[in-house]
């Protein structure tokens, strides 16, 4: 009976080895494919498409509240209308993602674009050189708000700002969030003027948060010199956004606007009072 | 003692078929049931929304905005160069046109319907997947664009 149960060891051995083997395959065979099948990519696709293009519609929307401001002279009826355009983004995207039970949700949370600084503005008049020190305060959208402009300095800028909360329930994605920020900003750093030749050449850096800074022509520029809109004989750009306008002028100069409109139809007016 | 042999031999077979056995199996296991089988509804709409990625600022805003008398055929064009030949599509853009505060209007843009699955072909799918863009243009308009992504069973 001893020598029997002794020559059963392989068999026990063998078989605990086979048990072993079956049980890891059935391991790596659970691990490496089942989760994989049912691996849903629908919510990734509602964040590539929210990401890539709500800063689109975000950049509509402050170029229509430009536009409207412009116009009307009225930031809250601008910003009401801008707001619009948001809401009917926000349902397309709902209507286009109905299946995956969507949740979204845009944010006027206001942000602050720009601390307090100053510079100087270099005016220089038949060769003399004036220089003014220009303090700009800080530059925010008020909580509540989506849009904001500041046009009454040398330095002037037109903003966005919006936060986005989204729920993807069908694939169990809650709580994703990101924040749009748009802009346009004029700083008119140098004037020039020539009384004997009635020319006024102003040199000014225009930003963006892309990089359509290099995209001004002739067509985006108007400037308004003591009220009065005048034409221009020429647009040179120097590089990262620094540009140069030359005008020939009728008056001479004591309030001087500066107009642009960039590619993405955001407008943005600068002023300059000289002394 | 010779007894005592043969059962050593007949063990030793035992064990060597039971290794053997269950490394079989386990080959057995690790083989993916055909990939194609698993992944491919995935792939398709994935690939959809891809080509929806890729095309709906340079092709079809661009076509939408110039309206050329045949700008579907020229978004047709462009589909069938980007997609295998082994796969059908068929897209639709609808404009999101705002009715109320929370009503919107869908309105179909293409004239004509831009697709390359033969007619009478709706027997023969073996499987379907449509992936969904929001596009948002130039102009502020806002399109819902849904491109289908047809494998067909041949024939």
């Amino acid at each position: 009976m001893k020598k029997d149960s002794r020559g059963q060891l392989p068999i026990i051995i063998a078989i605990t080895l086979s048990g072993i083997i079956i049980f890891s395959a059935l391991i790596a065979y659970r691990t490496s494919l089942l989760p994989k099948s049912i691996e849903s990519s629908d919510w990734i696709h509602v964040i590539v498409n929210v990401d890539r293009d709500f800063k689109r519609i975000l950049r509509i929307s402050l170029a229509n509240f430009t536009r409207e401001l412009i116009e009307t002279g009225n930031a809250t009826s601008s910003e009401f209308k801008a707001r619009v355009k948001l809401e009917v983004w926000r349902i397309a995207f709902s209507l286009g993602y109905v299946a995956s039970n969507l949740n979204i949700s845009i944010h006027p949370k206001g942000k602050i674009l720009l601390n307090e600084f100053s510079y100087t503005l270099q005016i220089i008049k038949d060769g003399s050189i004036y220089n003014q020190i220009i303090n700009i305060p800080y530059l925010k959208i008020k909580d509540g708000f989506f849009f904001n402009y500041s046009w009454d300095q040398p330095y002037s800028v037109s903003m966005a700002y919006a936060s986005i909360n989204l729920d993807v329930a069908k694939d169990g994605v809650y709580g994703w969030n990101n924040s749009y920020t748009v802009f346009s900003s004029i700083n008119v750093t140098k004037i020039i003027i020539d009384s004997n030749l009635n020319i006024i050449m102003i040199y000014f850096n225009f930003c963006t948060e892309d990089d359509s800074y290099s995209k001004l022509n002739e067509n985006c520029i108007s400037i308004i010199i003591n009220d009065t809109p005048i034409s221009f004989d020429s647009l040179i750009y120097y590089g990262l956004g620094n540009y140069s306008v030359k005008a020939k002028y009728t008056s001479y100069p004591q309030k001087i606007a500066l107009i642009v409109t960039d590619c993405r139809g955001i407008i943005v007016v600068s002023k300059v009072i000289l002394n | 003692m010779n007894r005592i042999g043969q059962f050593r031999i007949i063990e030793t077979l035992i064990t060597i078929f039971l290794v053997i056995g269950s490394m079989i199996i386990a080959v057995n296991l690790q083989k993916v049931p055909s990939s194609w089988i698993t992944y491919s509804g995935e792939d398709l709409k994935n690939m959809a929304f891809n080509i929806l990625c890729e095309i709906s600022i340079p092709i079809i805003e661009h076509e939408i905005f110039n309206q050329n008398e045949n700008w579907e055929n020229n978004i047709f064009f462009a589909l069938n160069t980007l997609i295998p030949k082994n796969i059908y599509f068929n897209i639709t853009i609808y404009e999101v046109l705002p009715m109320d505060s929370n009503v919107s209007l869908l309105k179909v843009v293409n004239r004509i319907p831009i697709t390359n699955v033969p007619i009478n072909y709706y027997g023969r799918i073996m499987e379907a997947k449509s992936a969904i863009y929001v596009h948002t243009s130039m102009d502020g308009r806002v399109y819902m664009i849904v491109l289908t992504l047809i494998r067909g069973g041949g024939g």
